[in-house]
Parts: C-alpha cells; sequence; structure tokens
C-alpha cells in the first residue's frame, strides 16, 4: 500500500522535482563557470586572495543559496495545493490506511524528494569546489551551504502543514511562523563558514518542524473548521 | 495524544521566534541614543580632559561640554589647543597650530605619526591560507606571490592558485627551518596582514602547537624564522604595517602585550580587560581605552609603555535605562545572533525580576481556564500552565495563538 502511495505521489510531484533538480545542476555548473572564468580573467592568485581575505569575501556560490528552497517550494506546491484546493485529499483520506500514518508517508516521501535532490546539488557542489580550492576553503564552505539544505526541509514541512490547515486563520499564522523560521537560515553572510556554530541549532528546528505535518492532518480528517 | 504533542512542538518553535524577535523590537522601540563620554589626555598641560554630551529635552538637540581634570568648564577653542594631534586639520585652519610641543619640532613625520585603532582580542575568521610576500623586494611594495601556505600536521605547505597542487620544493626548503628551531605542527594560529596595500612586509606571526611564537619571513627568497619567548597562551595577535611595533599581542585572559620591531615584548598594564581597546598613540604617548558597559578607563603610556596616569568616567548605557529595567520584568531571556557571524546566543535574563509576569500569565491562563469549565488537571492543561510559568510572555502567547481544541 506504501509503494502505490509514493506512486500516487511521484505522478503528482516528478515535474516540479525534474524541473527544480535540472535548474540546481544547472546553477552549480554556473556557478563553477563564473569561477573559472573569473581566475582566467583576473589570475589565479587575485582571485583566491579575493576569497579568502576580501572584506567581506567573494561568496561565489551564494547562487545556490535559493535552490535547495526552490526545489522544497516545488515539491511541496505540487504535492499538497491541487490535492487540498480541489478537495480530492478527502479521497486520499479514505483509502484503506490509517490516516495519519498515510499523512506521515505523503510527507516522509515528499522528504525523499528533496534528500535526493539535495544529494544529487550537494556532491556536484562539492565535487566542483574541491577541483578547485583546498580543503581549508571547502570545509567551511561545506558547513555554510549544509545549512541552506536544511532550509529546505523546514520550507517543505510548513508547506505541508499549512496546505493541509483547514482554518484560514491558523494557516497565515503558520504561513507566518514558517516564514520567520526560514529567515534564520538566509542571512546575509559575510564569510565562508558562516552559520557554523548555530547549524545544531537549526538542524534541531528543521527537525522538530518534520511532525508537524500529522497535526494539520489530525485537524483535517476530524473535520476541525 | 501525536497532534497533542506536535502542538507543543509548533509553541516550542513559537516560544522560539518570539525570544528571538520580540526583545529586539523593544529595544529598537524604546532605545535612545546614548549620551557621549569621551577621555582625552593632553600633550600641552600633561593632564585628562573629559568631553560630555549632554541633551536638551526641549529642542532635542544634544551639545559637547569639554572640562578639564579639576572639571573646569573649557571651550571648546582651548580644548583643540590642548590636543593638538586631535584636531590638526582645524588648528591648522584656524592658524593656531603650534610650532613646537615640549620643545620638539612638529614636524610632518611626527604629525603623521598618530596611530588610532581598535584591537579585539577574539580571533576574527580565518581560513589558514596566507600568501607569504617577499619582504624585502627589488621594486619598492609588495607583491602577491602566485602560492598559499597553510601549515598543517605534515608541515608548511604551499599551494599553487591555479593548479590547487602542492608545491613540493619550496614547501621542502621553508620547512627546513622551522623544523631545526622545534616548531611543533600543526599551527594554531597564522597571523599577519595578507593584503599587497600595504608598504613593506613583515612576515607572519605564528604560534605552533605548543603555543610557542614564531615569526616567518621570506628574505630574498630565503625562509627567514626566529622563536620569540613568550609566557602563556596566545588568543590573538593584531599586526600593524607601520611604526614602531609589529603587533599586539592577546593573552587568554585578554591581557595585551606589544612586541617592538627590535622583538622586546611589552605588557601593557590594563586592569580588568574586556578584550577591546581603542588604541591612540602619538610621539608623546599611547593610549589605550577600555569601555564597559557602565565606565570608560584611559591609560596612559609612555612611548616605553610604562603606566603614566589612568581616569575612569562612567558612561550611559542602554542596559541602566529604566526602558531596559522594564525589558527585564518583561522578558525571561531572549536569543541573539551575533552581527554578521550568525551564532546563536541564549541570553538568560540576570536579573530576576520577570517571575511577577510569569505568574501573573498563569494566574489568567487558570482563571481562563475555571471560566470556561475546564478541567485545569489534564495533562495537556498542566503541560500548557508549565509553558507559561516558565517561558512566562512568549509561553502565553504561543499558548493562545495554538490553542488545544478536543
Amino acid at each position: 500500500m506504501i509503494l502505490h502511495l509514493f506512486y500516487k505521489e511521484w505522478i503528482k510531484t516528478r515535474w516540479a522535482f525534474l524541473g527544480a533538480l535540472i535548474i540546481g545542476i544547472c546553477i552549480v555548473f554556473y556557478i563553477f563557470i563564473m569561477v573559472e572564468n573569473r581566475m582566467t580573467m583576473l589570475g589565479a592568485k587575485n582571485y583566491t586572495l579575493s576569497v579568502l581575505y576580501d572584506n567581506p569575501p567573494v561568496i561565489y556560490y551564494s547562487l545556490l543559496q535559493y535552490i535547495p528552497l526552490l526545489t522544497a517550494i516545488c515539491i511541496g506546491i505540487s504535492q499538497y495545493i491541487p490535492e487540498v484546493k480541489n478537495k480530492r485529499i478527502r479521497l486520499t483520506l479514505h483509502l484503506p490506511m490509517n490516516n495519519q500514518k498515510l499523512i506521515a508517508c505523503m510527507a516522509l516521501f515528499g522528504l525523499l524528494l528533496i534528500t535526493v535532490s539535495n544529494g544529487i546539488i550537494f556532491v556536484l557542489f562539492e565535487w566542483k569546489n574541491q577541483l578547485l580550492f583546498p580543503a581549508e576553503v571547502t570545509r567551511p564552505v561545506t558547513v555554510t551551504i549544509i545549512n541552506w539544505f536544511i532550509a529546505s526541509y523546514l520550507a517543505y514541512n510548513y508547506i505541508a502543514m499549512t496546505a493541509l490547515e483547514p482554518n484560514g486563520y491558523r494557516q497565515l499564522l503558520y504561513a507566518i511562523t514558517g516564514l520567520i523560521l526560514l529567515s534564520l537560515y538566509f542571512n546575509n553572510i559575510n564569510f565562508h563558514g558562516a552559520y557554523k556554530d548555530s547549524a545544531p541549532v537549526l538542524a534541531i528546528i528543521a527537525l522538530v518542524s518534520c511532525p508537524l505535518v500529522l497535526f494539520s492532518g489530525y485537524r483535517l480528517n476530524k473535520g476541525e473548521r | 495524544m501525536g497532534a497533542k504533542i506536535v502542538r507543543i512542538l509548533l509553541i516550542l518553535l513559537a516560544i522560539f521566534i518570539m525570544a528571538y524577535y520580540l526583545p529586539s523590537f523593544y529595544q529598537k522601540s524604546v532605545e535612545k541614543r546614548p549620551y557621549k563620554t569621551m577621555i582625552y589626555f593632553s600633550e600641552v598641560t600633561h593632564d585628562f580632559i573629559i568631553a560630555k554630551e549632554s541633551g536638551d529635552t526641549l529642542n532635542r538637540q544634544a551639545e559637547m561640554h569639554y572640562y578639564d581634570a579639576k572639571g573646569n568648564e573649557i571651550p571648546e577653542k582651548e580644548y583643540m589647543k590642548l590636543l593638538p594631534f586631535n584636531n590638526t586639520r582645524k588648528l591648522k585652519l584656524m592658524g593656531e597650530m603650534p610650532d613646537s610641543l615640549n620643545g620638539i619640532e612638529l614636524n610632518n613625520k611626527i604629525l603623521k605619526s598618530v596611530r588610532r585603532s581598535i584591537l579585539i582580542a577574539e580571533p576574527f575568521y580565518s581560513l589558514a591560507l596566507n600568501p607569504l610576500f617577499e619582504s624585502q623586494p627589488e621594486r619598492i611594495g609588495v607583491q602577491l606571490p602566485d602560492d598559499v601556505f597553510r601549515i598543517n600536521k605534515h608541515g608548511i605547505e604551499f599551494l599553487n592558485c591555479e593548479s590547487n597542487r602542492i608545491e613540493q620544493e619550496k614547501s621542502k626548503k621553508f620547512n627546513q627551518p622551522l623544523i631545526e628551531k622545534g616548531f611543533s605542527f600543526p599551527a594554531k594560529g597564522i597571523y599577519g596582514i595578507p593584503s599587497t596595500i600595504k608598504l613593506k612586509d613583515d612576515g607572519y606571526f605564528i604560534v605552533d602547537n605548543s603555543n610557542r611564537l614564531f615569526h616567518l619571513k621570506m628574505i630574498k627568497g630565503e625562509p627567514f624564522c626566529k622563536e620569540i619567548k613568550f609566557n602563556g597562551t596566545i588568543k590573538n595577535i593584531k599586526c600593524h604595517s607601520s611604526g614602531d611595533l609589529f603587533c599586539h599581542i592577546f593573552d587568554d585572559n585578554n591581557q595585551i602585550y606589544v612586541l617592538t620591531r627590535e622583538y622586546e615584548l611589552h605588557k601593557i598594564p590594563v586592569e580588568n580587560p574586556n578584550g577591546r581597546f581603542f588604541v591612540t598613540s602619538n610621539y608623546f604617548y599611547n593610549t589605550y581605552k577600555v569601555n564597559d558597559k557602565d565606565k570608560s578607563t584611559l591609560y596612559v603610556l609612555s612611548p616605553e609603555y610604562k603606566l603614566i596616569a589612568k581616569h575612569t568616567e562612567t558612561i550611559d548605557h542602554y542596559s541602566h535605562s529604566k526602558e531596559a529595567e522594564i525589558e527585564r520584568s518583561i522578558f525571561p531571556f531572549k536569543i541573539m545572533r551575533t552581527p554578521g557571524l550568525a551564532h546563536f546566543i541564549p541570553i538568560p535574563n540576570p536579573v530576576k525580576d520577570f517571575y511577577i509576569l510569569n505568574l501573573i500569565c498563569a494566574g489568567i491562563f487558570i482563571i481562563i481556564k475555571l471560566i470556561r469549565r475546564r478541567k485545569i488537571w489534564l495533562p495537556v492543561n498542566v503541560a500548557d500552565f508549565t509553558i507559561i510559568l516558565l517561558t512566562g510572555i512568549y509561553g502565553f502567547i504561543g499558548v493562545w495563538i495554538f490553542p488545544n481544541r478536543k
């Protein structure tokens, strides 16, 4: 039954997932084409010094910031909004499966898709990065970008929770709470290795947000207004 | 049951957000600009001069008043004359700049020797990759090399910026003197000025794994390495590109030292250092100012770094205001981030006078529950009550934003 449910979710989300993934891969290639271009035009030593010691340093990977968020928004919206808007979610809730388990499986599928997309983009970025920069640059850069990837899980969880919530006032509250929490992950960074100390707190917030969708699912199932 | 636990998680997330934003909104909306108090040391009278800002609440204007060490008010023109190094441009325009001071001619060299800087004990972020410049180049200026160096457990390694590969020969050449001097790899800290915007290069000051201090530079392509005796653990080093100093050194107690270009080490006699110093130096004096929350102290030192005088003034600060007092009675704690560094710092309220509001919030919660004829001993209500009691206003708002339904 779970596999069938996953297949249903895959049909809903596949184009959004593939579209976001292709955009993400293109952005990673674009980032490193720009880096190589700058190295050629300015000279590798000058560009490296700008990356290391400009104040603020060149954050050559800043374009990557919103890619995981874009993936989460695309998957979240395509998975929940049409189904809730057309009230087809009621049909889903009548499937022969525990409703809480069903909502959890739907959310799990979304989170898995985001993980696959994030994994591909992350590995590609790290591979290109370590070819061009020494480990002393790659390590702090990884710390920073990981938090942008973590933000995608929080965004997805809040989209799912807001979309399934039957009450408009609560939807607004959830959306505002989600946006304020998301803003913590997107500071204007001015050095490599930003979020190093706050990363555990940000990861815990994202983890805590995972079961929130069950609350909206429970209220929807009860027919709350 | 699952939904009720999830609701609690939702409330906790809301409390986190409120603790992050509400105290900051409150402070920004009520905070007033503190009036400035500045302390100077006159090279003319060899005594302190205090500049205080005071406000006029009627027309909302603030103006500076100047006082001598005895507390007598002095006119602004007199104040400028007493501090010729601080007001050189204005005095020259007024035609009041003295030709000599204390029998010393105030030539361009002496006037340009004035330095002002801020020293911070907390080390700024560093990626531990630095370019090693030529310290005695044939042409004037500093040229950027093709490589950067790091000091890890294998020793010093020069990495070519273009190929991202180690330059084995150069690495071996520079590793040799470090090994001979007994350098313990890897380096704990590398401090210098990794910029070409300086007149000359002085190399780097490196703290090895055994907390020993070394000076490394490149002279005509050859390595120069010297150990500098330092007792204590080094926290940070602030290097200077000109003047008679190599650098200021901070130890792990925020105590500050100066290292002269003759490799002489002087301890700066500052009491209760908090890790932030405002340094001014000229031909006659070196001054170190330490600002605490409620007071500012100026230490005056001779050119040989011997203490001559010190003076303390109380200063205006938000934490002493009535608004801050109200803030402490509203918010039980707040969460802050260091500017730019994106680190969360939970700050518990040091003055525990917020408990009255916490009790009031918890009381209101119970009264409302009783009016609505709810059973207050239900686990969910007990949990809400506990959250409100512990987190006060945050918990109260959180619980009512996300109410519990049957």
